[in-house]
């Protein structure tokens, strides 16, 4: 009887740690981490030209940033590793983009994806401007990087499969398991929830006023907002923010049913941000991010295909097939 | 038979163990992946864990703990608080660049703050909170970008703000609450 009794205590305890080595494990289609990962490299390889005049302004001499800056960062840095002179700065930044691309045609993925992460890293090391968007592509780099340790994001999509088959005759397994995406959606959950926790210890946000002050900020909107005082819709966008990062999101986007929605739902979210406000990288970052939770074949051709019927070159095809 | 082949002969001294070795090795590779499967889950917690604990409000709680999750986030950069926008500034902030030139002439170099960037505003923002130290050596580093004949003689980042009235006071009063402050920080050649 007490056997019994143990054998159900642990077996209580036991049984969400199984559902969550399911949830980490499950077999999965491959084809939603090659896509995440060809769009990473893509938009990197965007990211990194734009960042250039603040890397030259901090890197290459004469560099705002010396060796005495970097004494007491947490490793690893790069940068601390190679010479001060031009060259050496020049020649790592076309290591960057190289490993952009590298990891976008998924060639040696493995290198590719972690000299990624610890190049970000040490472009990242200065303090004065780089925001939380530069924050969220440092993490995919680094969550990618042990993906393509463990060889997931590349078995499909990439050149380093299409050489594989080559050598050995057989095409590799479609099949990976789920927790390389599962970090991604974890992560994007955690930010949208914390971001809005700490908004609701101001006081502005939890009385519905919290956007009047910032469209009330000159520098950083796109257009004049300071006209949008009523009370009214100044509330209704404050309390949309606070629902959708506190509650919609990060608790529907788990269900198949309305995750479509909750991602539509942030889609126009981030693009309301990125037309009216001028916050850079995030709004982008955030939904590309959103490529993990895409997580079915049928769901990413359907995708594919509603862009595809949108290019004028497919619809006159279309068009013509038509006629014909 | 001299065939280059090893074949396991049935009548060789130890067939049962090699055969028992051979049926049991599958279920040892399965245990031990069930093993590693369990340490991963629970790596995978912890990591969760750990970027919980670091987007929390800094407390008490958090700074008992911090010292042994600190370093994973910190290490991998995954270290950020994700409290965009929690505290909006409260005062209508402008940011300008200048750079004066010997004939007495001023320019932006980086174009107007609605001209450069949104990045360069924000590294304008930084720079401004930043020591005297740090910033001067910005300026430093961007008059050395200027040849050297056309070097300017002073660089001069300019702050305009102008408090806002609280929400529940406009538009009776009126969206600002006071005058217009100009700060500058600026370095002479």
């Amino acid at each position: 009887m007490v056997s019994a009794f143990a054998s159900r205590v642990a077996a209580f305890f036991l049984r969400p740690f199984a559902a969550w080595e399911r949830f980490l494990f499950e077999e999965c289609d491959a084809l939603p981490l090659a896509v995440l990962r060809i769009a990473l490299g893509a938009y990197l390889l965007f990211y990194f030209a734009a960042l250039y005049p603040l890397i030259e302004l901090h890197f290459f001499p004469p560099a705002l940033l010396g060796a005495q800056d970097w004494a007491g960062f947490p490793a690893p840095l790069l940068i601390r590793y190679v010479g001060s002179g031009l060259a050496p700065r020049l020649a790592l930044y076309g290591l960057t983009l190289l490993a952009c691309v590298a990891l976008m045609l998924g060639v040696q993925t493995r290198l590719a994806a972690s000299l990624l992460w610890l190049l970000d890293r040490s472009w990242l090391s200065f303090n004065a401007g780089h925001n939380s968007g530069d924050n969220v592509l440092l993490i995919s780099t680094f969550l990618m990087a042990v993906a393509a340790l463990f060889g997931h994001p590349q078995r499909v999509l990439s050149l380093d499969a299409w050489f594989r088959t080559r050598e050995t005759g057989r095409s590799p397994r479609p099949r990976v398991p789920a927790w390389p995406l599962r970090s991604f959606q974890v992560q994007l959950v955690l930010i949208y929830f914390f971001t809005g926790v700490h908004k609701l210890s101001n006081p502005d946000w939890y009385n519905g006023e919290a956007l009047f002050y910032v469209f009330q900020q000159p520098v950083w909107s796109r257009f004049d907002l300071t006209w949008l005082t009523g009370p009214v819709p100044i509330a209704s966008i404050t309390y949309g923010t606070l629902l959708f990062e506190v509650l919609l999101f990060p608790a529907l986007v788990w269900v198949p049913a309305a995750r479509a929605y909750v991602l539509l739902a942030g889609v126009l979210f981030h693009l309301g941000i990125l037309l009216t406000m001028r916050v850079f990288v995030f709004s982008e970052a955030m939904v590309l991010s959103y490529l993990c939770f895409v997580n079915s074949r049928p769901a990413l051709v359907s995708i594919a295909r509603s862009v595809l019927r949108r290019m004028p070159r497919h619809r006159i095809a279309r068009e013509r097939a038509r006629r014909a | 038979m001299a065939d280059g082949n090893t074949r396991v002969d049935p009548s060789s001294p130890t067939p049962g163990l090699a055969r028992k070795a051979e049926r049991q090795a599958p279920v040892h590779r399965r245990r031990l992946e069930r093993w590693l499967r369990g340490l991963a889950a629970a790596g995978f917690a912890l990591h969760f864990m750990a970027l919980a604990l670091n987007s929390l409000p800094n407390s008490r709680f958090i700074a008992t703990l911090y010292p042994y999750y600190g370093f994973y986030p910190s290490h991998t950069g995954q270290n950020q608080a994700w409290m965009m926008y929690a505290f909006p500034d409260r005062h209508a902030t402008e940011y300008e660049l200048q750079a004066r030139f010997p004939d007495g002439h001023w320019e932006h170099p980086w174009g107007t703050s609605h001209q450069m960037s949104a990045r360069k505003v924000y590294f304008l923002e930084a720079t401004f909170g930043a020591t005297r130290g740090e910033a001067g050596r910005f300026f430093e580093a961007l008059r050395a970008r200027y040849p050297e004949q056309r070097r300017p003689i002073e660089i001069r980042l300019r702050q305009t703000s102008r408090p806002l009235n609280a929400f529940s006071d406009v538009p009776a009063r009126g969206i600002f609450a006071g005058e217009e402050q100009v700060r500058d920080l600026n370095r002479i050649w």
